[in-house]
């Protein structure tokens, strides 16, 4: 190859990429266009509709044969959704009442399934979890599509899905979802999840009861989201969760977070397994002493005090932190303290008089004038 | 005898044209494939948001956010205000005051009220003693000072690692403004993939844009001819390449401008090395050395959403200071970590990424300047075609003009930001005058970087700060 043969090649991709870039330029400006003129024309016939529930009436079947035929399409679902909006802002109860009418459209929209790609499916979760369209009430065919649609690759659409199916309020399809998820490869936050796991429309109780009867059949991380829904959810498991604190064969990291979970909801019973994880924490990993130190702070005794004062001298940087930090939380006085503050224990002493430090500014801060 | 030596030295430039025809075919095919892949990935993200693929709820990472700061007192406070309006829960700010010569913590204390605390520090990375330490608790967010004995910018943030609290931190520069958002977006390469070590921010020079609550109000390129191409410059080289990199975890750098890390994996590769002047590039090397030496599975993500705000210098000697700080970091990052090149134990990193920054960013001066002094001694001798070294210039200089300016635009179209039609013209004049003559004088600047080394290597590379236009 000569070398002019290479400058009329590098001529043709600049050429090329000049047409790419008025290309996109166009392309883009006449999708919002379009876009905003087909979000009219929905609106519009939706407003025709609205007035029809007002006055008593159905909505029309010819509307719903436009819908099915027009929504198939990701473009006009698009424009549907930003017309909804707008009259979910004008028109709430109106528009609320709308979206019930139109359900039977979606279930033809799931059965069918003409999204080409998982990008515009993930788009029809969306819609279906924002206008509440299967809240508290479970269509099994859009249902289906949403479990499969945890198989997806993209996080964005496994997570649309699950919120989608969070919002049908129903604990066994709640429990498919999760199982699906855990089965898959995929990593999916924990965080995620037993956030995810608080929106849940329905009866929080009864899907903490479901989640707990299937709890062994999950993996440890699984467990731990299943647990740290039942400790934010407020639900009441003590029982459960004091046997498996006590079970020393469970895993490390479900029993962190039962330890959590009694700093959370004090437990008579779990009060002497906190105590010994402070204690005895040379014996095991020291994220049970570091985190039994931080539960403590809903126990306030006497003995509670002693054993926090004495892991103000533990080798680990978080035992002592939280520590110090449970200790502040009884609001003892200096002479209480004293023991510490005087003893010649440096590290005890600065991490103590730090958060006794912090209680004041903060204190200070409330006190101050708004 | 005459014939001989004209004989040789048609050998060597017969040489020196092969050599440069496939330097130039390799650094045009790899603009090429940044400039390619970078749009499309703009345009698939902008795809992506308009279908709401993305996190609805507030989902949150609590993260530290260190500033390390020298002689800000003019920025500092605003920066903070910014920071203190982010669109954030779970967060915390850590300024660290590097022994700075003016009254930078005197203006924190007074701006935010704040009150001196004894708080003890976990040294887990080494940096100098502390001086003293202040603390705001009426803000959104927990707020602290640490003002430490001078050590340099990697010691400043070495103390920051120390003092926080969360299990990931990002480095900002004091001169900088982060987008109202970026803290969600620099954290959601975390949520997407357990493994990610590091996340780079994109970064955006901020000369000419008024932004009101971390929100782009007018967008305008900036009026100084020199920062506006480097704006230019940025989408071409820094958007386009960081996106192409991301691609196959080939990242080498994360700006000290703006960057997330895990805390853990940070500490245990050491921290910032306090000995170089390239820090952030330093650390995202030795990241990638630590992990693959570990076996463990790592990705360094590159998040073009998160978005950084930040001055470019608009006097050419702030340039050329700023241009040799980073090769100077550059060649101590890439020499301390020569073990990594061609080794595939690192995968596509150390053949790609290392190829790439060792052939056309860290030698690409001394090529330069090695091909000027060549074109001379062929005046000299009269063997050199005019009108073709003419043509080839030109060929080189549209080609790389429109790279830029595809980048450029597909930003702007990408993140709804409007320019007027004098700017889109202005864009067009400017990216012929960079490929054609800003780019000589950086590449002149890096070549002689050396000079001086010695003596500025631990100090804070500064360039004339003006406040930003924040609303």
């Amino acid at each position: 190859m000569n070398v002019e043969t290479l400058i009329y090649a590098y001529l043709a991709i600049c050429t090329s990429m000049i047409v790419f870039n008025c290309a996109c330029v166009f392309v883009l400006r006449s999708w919002d266009k379009a876009l905003l003129k087909s979000s009219s024309r929905m609106e519009a016939a939706v407003v025709k509709q609205i007035r029809h529930i007002r006055s008593g009436e159905p909505v029309d079947e010819a509307h719903k044969a436009f819908l099915r035929k027009k929504l198939v399409r990701t473009n006009s679902l698009q424009a549907f959704d930003e017309a909804l909006e707008r009259l979910m802002e004008t028109e709430p109860e109106e528009a609320g009442a709308y979206i019930p009418e139109i359900c039977p459209i979606f279930s033809y929209l799931a059965m069918e399934n003409r999204y080409s790609n998982p990008m515009k499916l993930t788009y029809f979760a969306y819609v279906i979890r924002k206008y509440r369209i299967i809240e508290g009430r479970p269509i099994p065919v859009i249902m289906e599509l949403l479990l499969e649609l945890l198989q997806e690759p993209s996080l964005y659409c496994r997570e649309n899905a699950l919120q989608a199916i969070y919002s049908a309020g129903d604990c066994g399809y709640v429990l498919r979802a999760l199982r699906t998820v855990d089965e898959n490869s995929r990593f999916h936050h924990a965080k995620l999840l037993t956030d995810g796991l608080l929106t849940f429309c329905g009866d929080r109780q009864e899907l903490a009861q479901t989640l707990w009867d299937a709890f062994d059949d999950f993996s440890v991380s699984m467990r731990v989201v299943i647990l740290d829904f039942i400790r934010f959810g407020g639900v009441d498991r003590k029982e459960e969760l004091l046997m498996l604190l006590a079970d020393s064969s469970s895993d490390d990291e479900i029993r962190f977070s039962c330890i959590r979970y009694f700093g959370k909801y004090p437990c008579k019973r779990a009060y002497p397994l906190l105590i010994d994880f402070v204690e005895r924490s040379g014996q095991r990993r020291w994220e049970y002493a570091a985190i039994a130190a931080s539960a403590l702070a809903s126990y306030q005794q006497d003995r509670t005090v002693d054993v926090l004062k004495k892991a103000l001298s533990s080798s680990n940087w978080y035992v002592r932190f939280n520590a110090a930090r449970s200790l502040e939380h009884f609001q003892l006085t200096y002479l209480e303290l004293s023991d510490v503050m005087e003893s010649n224990d440096r590290y005890a002493r600065e991490i103590l008089q730090y958060q006794m430090n912090l209680k004041k500014a903060e204190q200070e801060k409330e006190a101050m004038p708004v | 005898m005459m014939n001989g030596l004209m004989d040789t030295i048609k050998v060597f430039f017969n040489g020196v044209s092969i050599f440069f025809v496939l330097y130039l075919i390799g650094y045009s095919t790899f603009l090429f494939l940044a400039v390619v892949v970078g749009s499309s990935t703009l345009y698939r993200t902008k795809q992506r948001i308009r279908l709401k693929n993305v996190l609805e709820e507030n989902y949150y990472v609590p993260v530290s956010i260190i500033v390390p700061a020298y002689n800000e007192e003019l920025t500092v406070a605003e920066t903070v205000r910014s920071l203190l309006a982010l669109d954030y829960k779970v967060y915390e700010i850590i300024v660290v005051d590097d022994g700075s010569k003016d009254e930078t913590s005197q203006t924190l204390i007074d701006a935010f009220g704040m009150q001196p605390i004894c708080r003890p520090i976990r040294r887990q990375v080494e940096c100098q003693p502390e001086e003293f330490i202040y603390t705001a608790l009426d803000r959104k967010v927990p707020l602290t000072l640490v003002r430490k004995r001078n050590g340099g910018k990697a010691d400043a943030l070495n103390m920051g690692i120390n003092v926080s609290q969360f299990p990931y931190f990002i480095c900002i520069d004091a001169d900088s403004v982060l987008q109202y958002d970026s803290l969600k977006e620099i954290v959601r390469p975390v949520l997407e993939d357990d493994n990610v070590v590091a996340v780079g921010g994109s970064i955006r020079p901020c000369n000419g844009v008024e932004l009101e609550n971390g929100r782009v109000k007018k967008y305008n390129l900036p009026s100084n001819l020199l920062a506006c191409m480097q704006v230019l410059e940025y989408d071409r080289s820094f958007l386009a390449a960081r996106i192409l990199f991301d691609k196959f975890n080939g990242s080498m750098i994360i700006s000290g401008a703006f960057g997330l890390f895990k805390k853990e994996t940070v500490i245990a590769c050491g921290g910032y090395d306090r000995t170089t002047m390239g820090e952030d590039m330093e650390l995202v090397v030795k990241l990638h050395e630590f992990c693959a030496s570990n076996d463990l599975t790592y990705r360094i993500r590159y998040a073009t959403e998160a978005i950084c705000w930040t001055q470019v210098p608009e006097r050419l000697h702030d340039l050329c200071t700023q241009r040799r700080r980073w090769h100077l970091g550059l060649f101590q990052s890439m020499t301390r970590h020569r073990a990594m090149f061609a080794n595939p134990n690192y995968g596509p990193v150390s053949f790609i990424s290392y190829l790439y920054f060792l052939l056309y960013e860290l030698l690409s001066p001394y090529i330069e300047v090695f091909g000027v002094l060549t074109i001379l001694l062929a005046f000299w001798v009269d063997l050199i075609n005019i009108p073709f070294m003419i043509l080839f210039f030109i060929i080189y200089a549209v080609f790389g003009s429109v790279l830029s300016l595809t980048a450029f635009f597909s930003r702007i179209h990408t993140i709804d930001l409007k320019i007027s039609f004098s700017d889109g013209v202005k864009a067009v004049l400017l990216c012929l005058l960079e490929v054609t003559c800003l780019r000589f004088v950086t590449a002149f600047t890096r070549a002689t970087a050396f000079r001086g080394y010695r003596k500025k290597k631990l100090q804070w590379g500064k360039i004339e700060r003006r406040k930003i236009n924040l609303k």
